[in-house]
């Protein structure tokens, strides 16, 4: 009963339109260079609002699916990566395309991309209850835990910018200190006076100031660069033979593997995992040496891995309201603005919405693969959109989903503060994905770490509690101390190794 | 040398804020340490990693000669686009969402054409291309206060 539910819920043609929809949109902007998905999913938030839960979902998570997939276009095409979880795609696909078997690249990419996408849905289908279930009797001790160990992990995988990754990580709380304080709901923080700031600054002006715009802006400076795409055959219907899915079959499985446990892992996103998984199929492959040089399995192996970190991200953020990575985060966002609050409580109060959205991500591979062996040489001409036409347009599209949130100039002037935030951060490599990732988790690690307080009496005691919060806790103290320490003892050998 | 003072700046905002904590309304049955507690901690942790990353900064020749990137977005077109984006900003309110957005855009894609192509936008190309511009944003205002009953700003045509 519930599963036809379910059914009539995700198979209607509301929704099955809006996943067509979010898919095109997705793929979209993540094959052209520049655009991505969290842009994509910021600015599609004002047209959520006017939506149900389901319907909002089933455009986010199609969105959210096509933008990790369409980067290949781009990466095989023009040696350019989409979106960051395609940069591993480069190394084979763009050597194969001037081969000229740019369409073979293409199916390969699309066909892995599915795979990764389904393998990762399955185990979401299998994690998510499990952790909800393990998380119901979290109480806030356990919730702040759960925060700061994501905080943690997020900046303890940004290899060689830790520090970076910290400080983005603080000023991200910060800024989310300001508004009216959590728990007494009687201090006023850092508004001066400004009543617009009583609620804070609104996300969707931070995503968009921080990640959009100063994009769109620093791409001004290089509108000039023409690209030259390799050449697509016009073929209706692009899939690999049987033979070729056999053959990389299991490299796809190894990768999906890979590609859903560092989604599941705060941070580190699409593009590790697509540059992980395709070193390890070419350490384990019997002619390493063919790797990038346009070999099969080096875009199996890659573009599997990048679609399957979406399921995983998915996992901690509905079982455990800790996002995944920046997109999982933002569409929290989005969910909370539909009064719904992911995390274990989901899957008890709303269990029809919990597995909804799971098996929306389902229908959005699906969708995503026969949208994609379909329409894969009209993506082809999307990437050559002129520059010139597409930021005036994105750039109104900024302001429309600005506006949309209140109707408020104060947040129109207010994100040019984050535009200037997002492009220092980014542009000096400070990683801006614990900087949103801070902002989505702020008032939740607040509100937590203050109720936890309240109810055992002071901190010390919270420290006390045999309670996974504070093995979390010190798990988010152990973890980049020890990551740091194994980098040392690794350079040093490297250094006696030299000498 | 950049970073370094990006660094001093975020430590100067941050003691500014740190003051300003003392300064917030607490209530007497909150026990739950103040709403001061949590973002003087926030504070002190990212005072602590702005001195790391000084010393590493100060430590490394490489860093000290790193190019820190922001005078760039005030130079040249990044700085014309974004004065662009301010006066879109500022005349939206007045003028509504349709004018400002076809003043904006206009301008933007003709600035942007001559800067990827060296020319500008004349003849056939500029007949096809404005129309569909301004017919593109009034079609936007349309779907979006209709369907989507968002509120964008009716200006002096107020419709």
């Amino acid at each position: 009963m519930e599963f036809l539910e379910i059914l009539s819920n995700v198979l209607n043609p509301q929704c099955i339109l809006l996943i067509i929809a979010g898919v095109i949109i997705g793929n979209v902007f993540g094959c052209i260079p520049g655009l991505n998905g969290p842009i994509a999913v910021a600015l599609i938030l004002p047209i959520t609002f006017t939506l149900e839960v389901i319907p909002s979902m089933a455009l986010i998570m199609g969105i959210y699916m096509g933008s990790i997939s369409g980067g290949l276009v781009s990466a095989i095409l023009l040696k350019i990566p989409g979106t960051a979880a395609s940069v591993a795609t480069t190394f084979d696909g763009y050597p194969m395309a001037q081969n000229g078997r740019a369409t073979d690249a293409l199916s390969y990419g699309a066909f892995a991309s599915f795979f990764g996408g389904i393998f990762s849905a399955i185990v979401l289908l299998l994690l998510a209850p499990i952790l909800a279930n393990m998380a119901i009797g979290f109480g806030p001790w356990e919730f702040f835990g759960t925060a700061i160990l994501a905080l943690s992990l997020v900046c303890s995988m940004m290899k060689g910018r830790r520090v970076k990754a910290f400080i983005a990580v603080a000023i991200g709380l910060l800024l989310k200190t300001v508004g009216m304080s959590p728990v007494d709901g009687v201090a006023v923080r850092y508004t001066f006076g400004n009543y617009m700031l009583e609620n804070g600054f609104n996300l969707i002006v931070v995503i968009i100031g921080v990640f959009a715009l100063p994009e769109i802006i620093y791409n001004v400076g290089n509108i000039h660069a023409k690209e030259k795409a390799a050449k697509v055959d016009k073929r209706w219907i692009f899939i690999p033979k049987l033979r070729e899915i056999k053959e990389n079959l299991g490299v796809m499985l190894q990768s999906s593997v890979i590609g859903t446990v560092i989604g599941i892992l705060p941070g580190m996103g699409g593009g590790a995992a697509g540059l992980i998984s395709y070193e390890q199929a070419k350490r384990t492959s019997k002619h390493s040496e063919k790797f990038g040089t346009g070999y099969e399995p080096g875009i199996f192996s890659c573009e599997s891995a990048n679609n399957a970190t979406s399921g995983g991200a998915l996992v901690p953020m509905l079982a455990l309201g800790v996002p995944g990575d920046t997109t999982t985060a933002i569409i929290m966002g989005a969910i909370a603005m539909q009064g719904i609050t992911p995390g274990p409580l989901l899957s008890i109060q709303q269990p029809e919405v919990f597995k909804t959205i799971i098996f929306i991500v389902f229908v959005a591979n699906i969708v995503l693969f026969l949208f994609q062996i379909s329409t894969i040489r009209f993506m082809a001409k999307i990437i050559k959109i002129p520059k010139f036409l597409l930021f005036p347009i994105i750039s109104i599209f900024c302001v429309i989903g600005i506006i949309s949130i209140r109707n408020s100039m104060f947040d129109l002037f207010s994100v040019f503060l984050f535009i200037v935030i997002g492009y220092v951060l980014d542009k000096n490599g400070y990683p801006l994905s614990p900087f949103i990732l801070a902002n989505v988790l702020g008032n939740i690690l607040e509100e937590n770490f203050r109720r936890a307080i309240i109810y055992y009496g002071n901190f010390g005691s919270c420290l006390q509690q045999v309670s996974i919060g504070t093995l979390f806790f010190a798990m988010a103290i152990l973890v980049p101390i020890l990551m740091i320490l194994l980098d040392r003892r690794k350079k040093n050998k490297e250094g006696q190794q030299k000498a | 040398m950049g970073e370094l003072i990006f660094l001093g700046i975020l430590a100067i905002i941050g003691v500014i804020m740190f003051g300003m904590s003392f300064g917030f309304q607490t209530s007497l049955l909150d026990k739950s340490g103040g709403p001061a507690l949590y973002p003087r901690i926030v504070i002190v942790v990212l005072v602590i990693f702005l001195v790391v990353r000084c010393v590493m900064i100060i430590r490394s020749q490489e860093e000290l000669k790193k190019k820190f990137h922001f005078l760039e977005i005030l130079q040249g077109s990044r700085l014309i686009y974004l004065l662009l984006l301010l006066g879109y900003a500022v005349i939206i309110k007045p003028l509504g969402f349709v004018i400002s957005s076809v003043i904006f855009a206009v301008i933007a894609v003709t600035f942007l054409h001559k800067k990827q192509y060296g020319t500008f936008i004349t003849g056939k190309k500029a007949a096809v291309l404005y129309p569909i511009m301004i017919l593109s944003i009034v079609a936007l205002y349309y779907v979006f206060t209709n369907y989507f009953n968002v509120l964008l700003p009716g200006g002096i045509l107020d419709f």
